[in-house]
């Protein structure tokens, strides 16, 4: 087809296409073919990925299908609202606590409580997610809305189970949003139960962990990992996930975990793409008093 | 294979690699199916236009991927010139140049990305992706191969289909 003399400029040329794309997608030249090439391919992605959610559901369906399905909805709706029953009543096991230990908190529970449940039903717009990353080495997901449903870049995105991502990348009817499990994201948090601050970064095996948690503060496996607030990014309550393993070295500054996601991120169909929000911290709030935690002793090995 | 064929055909491959795939993984492992295709064409006999099915699957990859856009035509373009390259025309259709070409091209691709990756996104933990992602991505994809080269040498078998 291509005889080798004209092959190699031709793949040369092509290459340095490559290059100038690179280039010019950081300058934002490439926004409208973006915007063009993604209206050519949505209907053909939301459609695909549709049909892909059916064929993972494919084994399940074939036992008996309308009766597994609706068991199955039924069931995740429940486990929803136990998780978010469940994280209300610690919340309010918290703010028990806390309005034993400070008198002035009464004003502040007023709030403390609307916030929580507010996030999710404030903006109901559901995104529907239309593609994945095609690589192992990302985290990305494409949403079938954009700047002209008031989509705007750093929109934090969730699901009823907890914090999905943010918005890194806007089109006219599309958006792409960085999943928390990428390793370029942070997300500040906080511990649940002590209020131990931390940040939640991903890992390049899709995996979480919490890093920058001070030592003295007490982490167990089990812990839910809320985010703080802190800088503004995210609102804050939204839950993140679950402590699995706690890693605590005598002689670093800091102690780390891995977390079970709250999401399950391979399963994402709608997203809800939080448009607006009162930015707070939640470290700004009174404080339960710690838990406290023995130091660590030393126990002198007998010498060989 | 006429422009005009191939252009929605490899759209839709992007298309399934993006939407199906992730539904099937395995062990968490997403198939590159864009890559193979493009190995699967270059490894045949007359894969010489293995270039341009890179650049079309990583120009169609790149709208739909987080990555810098041109990321995946600039490695999808260079496995196929790798693949395609007059000197390997010896060895092409060999049973263990075509595992092996698998293996060099998942490696060639992860190596574009995460340079690309390390120079305008992100920092990047290279032993551990090398090690926990380009290797068991590399098995994955040698594995499947087969699965994807046979049925394309048989799609791509009538001379009249050129």
């Amino acid at each position: 087809m291509y005889s080798s003399r004209n092959r190699t400029p031709l793949i040369f040329v092509l290459l340095l296409l490559g290059l100038a794309a690179l280039v010019l997608y950081q300058i934002g030249f490439l926004q409208p073919i973006e915007d063009l090439a993604f209206l050519l391919l949505q209907p053909l992605l939301g459609g695909a990925h549709g049909l892909s959610t059916g064929v993972a559901n494919l084994p399940a369906t074939l036992e008996d299908p309308n009766a597994l399905r609706a068991r199955a909805l039924e069931l995740q709706a429940q486990v929803d609202s136990l998780k978010t029953q469940s994280l209300r009543v610690r919340e309010l096991e918290q703010e028990n606590l806390l309005l034993r230990q400070q008198l002035g908190y009464k004003q502040a529970n007023t709030d403390f409580e609307l916030a929580g449940a507010a996030v999710l039903d404030r903006h109901p717009d559901r995104a529907r997610v239309i593609a994945q990353d095609p690589s192992n080495l990302l985290y990305y997901l494409v949403v079938d809305q954009g700047s002209a449903q008031g989509v705007k870049l750093g929109m934090p995105v969730l699901t009823p189970q907890g914090l999905a991502g943010r918005v890194t990348q806007v089109g006219t009817q599309w958006a792409k949003v960085l999943l928390i499990i990428d390793p370029s994201s942070s997300v500040n948090a906080v511990v649940q139960s002590t209020r131990a601050t931390g940040v939640v970064q991903g890992t390049f095996n899709g995996q979480l962990v919490i890093r920058y948690v001070p030592q003295g503060a007490a982490m167990r496996d089990g812990d839910l990992i809320l985010t703080s607030g802190i800088g503004g990014n995210f609102p804050k309550r939204l839950v993140v996930g679950q402590v699995t393993q706690v890693r605590k070295r005598d002689i670093e500054l800091f102690q780390e975990a891995d977390l079970q996601p709250s999401v399950d991120f391979t399963r994402l169909e709608f997203v809800l793409i939080l448009k607006k929000f009162t930015p707070s911290d939640i470290t700004l709030e009174p404080t339960p008093t710690p838990t406290a935690i023995p130091r660590p002793t030393r126990t002198p090995t007998p010498s060989q | 294979m006429s422009l005009w064929l191939l252009i929605p055909l490899l759209a839709l491959a992007a298309i399934f690699q993006s939407t199906f795939i992730p539904a099937l993984s395995i062990a968490g492992f997403k198939l590159d199916l864009a890559l193979m295709l493009v190995v699967a064409r270059g490894v045949a006999p007359r894969g010489d236009d293995a270039f341009v099915w890179g650049l079309l699957l990583g120009s169609f990859l790149d709208i739909i991927s987080g990555a810098p856009l041109g990321t995946f035509t600039l490695a999808l373009t260079l496995v196929g010139a790798l693949t395609a390259w007059n000197a390997l025309s010896g060895v092409r259709g060999n049973l263990v140049f075509i595992p092996a070409a698998m293996v060099v091209a998942t490696l060639t691709q992860h190596l574009v990305v995460l340079t690309v990756l390390s120079l305008f996104a992100r920092p990047v933990d290279w032993n551990a992706s090398l090690l926990f992602i380009t290797l068991p991505s590399a098995i994955l994809n040698t594995v499947v191969l087969p699965v994807v080269y046979f049925p394309m040498q048989w799609l791509l078998r009538d001379p009249r289909a050129y």
